[in-house]
């Protein structure tokens, strides 16, 4: 009887134990009645047990295993020292980098205050007696109070300042002021 | 009291390192120190130590070492190592034929594709399932099936003249 290359993988999955209950019992009943394949069996089995032979000679001895694993404790011990004081400094360099970021964005934040609030600030500080308009300088400072005895005028000087302010704005950045509308 | 990450990996380490020693060995040959495939390997598991289960680490340590082994492989440049593996030479005992044979595998063995050799060293020395060695090789059954059955039948085809030789030396002729 010829053997064929499915008979090899057969007898192959049986030694690595990868036949299921009925392909098993099928190949035992085939070994026990056709001579030819048990002796290819018995082939591929003494063949197996060479190369685990041959592989089992790769493993270390006792010494150069604990010579091994000495040397893998000492390297994952350094790289623990080593990683520890990195992990530390990366903190505290993220730790200065957000302050310095922070305190970016609030100083960023204090320089559009004061350039909103180059208008005058209207105050209500006592509601019976008098009322205050702050005056500030672009960098948010007040450079000036001005009292008033109602809201109406200090909102009427509020006014007449910014109009003011704005009319200087423009001189400054060279726009076009319409100054007469006689054609 | 809990054993800490480092306790848990170094006894994972001591406890593996034999048989992963031996399947790095069988995979890059001479190509490489199996003693150096293995620390890589560990090593680049410690780095990322808080993520695995140390107490169950047999199949993660097996991986990385394998695609570890199968990663240098695929370097172009390889520096062959000295053939130095225990157990070679510290038998004088041993039967010359069988030391003679057993040499013969090996070079047999190391002349097979990489991946062959893998799929072998894990299926018949690791008695790993076709599944699991599908899912070390990230390859499918199948495929895991074909490198085993051609690996064997090179293997065999290799050693078949060897084996001739040898049979008629024990007959005397």
């Amino acid at each position: 009887m010829l053997l064929v290359d499915e008979d090899l993988e057969l007898l192959e999955a049986h030694l690595d134990g990868a036949l299921n209950a009925g392909e098993a019992a099928a190949l035992r009943d085939r070994l026990s009645r056709e001579a030819e394949l048990a002796a290819v069996l018995e082939n591929l089995r003494t063949d197996r047990a060479m190369r685990q032979k041959v592989w089992a000679l790769l493993e270390p001895t006792d010494a150069k295993l604990e010579q091994f694993v000495g040397r893998v404790s000492r390297a994952s011990t350094r790289r623990s020292w080593l990683i520890r004081p990195l992990r530390i400094a990366a903190a505290v360099a993220a730790c200065v980098v957000l302050s310095f970021f922070a305190g970016w964005q609030f100083r960023g934040k204090q320089v559009a205050h004061a350039l909103r609030t180059a208008q005058p600030i209207l105050a209500n500080v006592d509601p019976v007696v008098h009322y205050q308009v702050a005056l500030t300088d672009e960098n948010g400072q007040i450079t000036a109070v001005q009292d008033f005895n109602s809201l109406e005028k200090a909102r009427e000087f509020t006014q007449d300042l910014s109009l003011w302010q704005d009319r200087q704005r423009q001189m400054r950045d060279g726009a076009a002021v319409v100054v007469a509308d006689r054609f | 009291m809990p054993e800490s990450t480092e306790a848990l990996f170094e006894q994972a380490v001591s406890l593996h390192s034999r048989r992963l020693l031996a399947i790095a060995g069988a995979i890059v040959g001479n190509r490489a120190s199996a003693e150096d495939v293995v620390q890589q390997a560990v090593m680049n598991l410690f780095q990322h130590r808080e993520r695995y289960d140390w107490r169950q680490a047999g199949g993660l340590l097996r991986r990385s070492v394998v695609n570890e082994a199968l990663r240098l492989l695929r370097q172009p440049r390889m520096t062959m190592v000295a053939d130095d593996h225990p157990g070679r030479g510290e038998s004088p005992g041993r039967d010359m034929l069988d030391a003679e044979m057993i040499a013969k595998v090996r070079k047999a063995i190391d002349e097979l594709p990489e991946h062959f050799r893998a799929a072998l060293v894990l299926c018949e020395y690791e008695s790993m399932s076709y599944d699991q060695i599908a899912e070390v090789l990230r390859a499918t059954i199948p495929q895991v099936k074909t490198w085993l059955h051609r690996g064997r039948r090179q293997l065999a085809e290799k050693l078949k003249e060897f084996a001739d030789v040898t049979e008629d030396r024990r007959r005397g002729k």
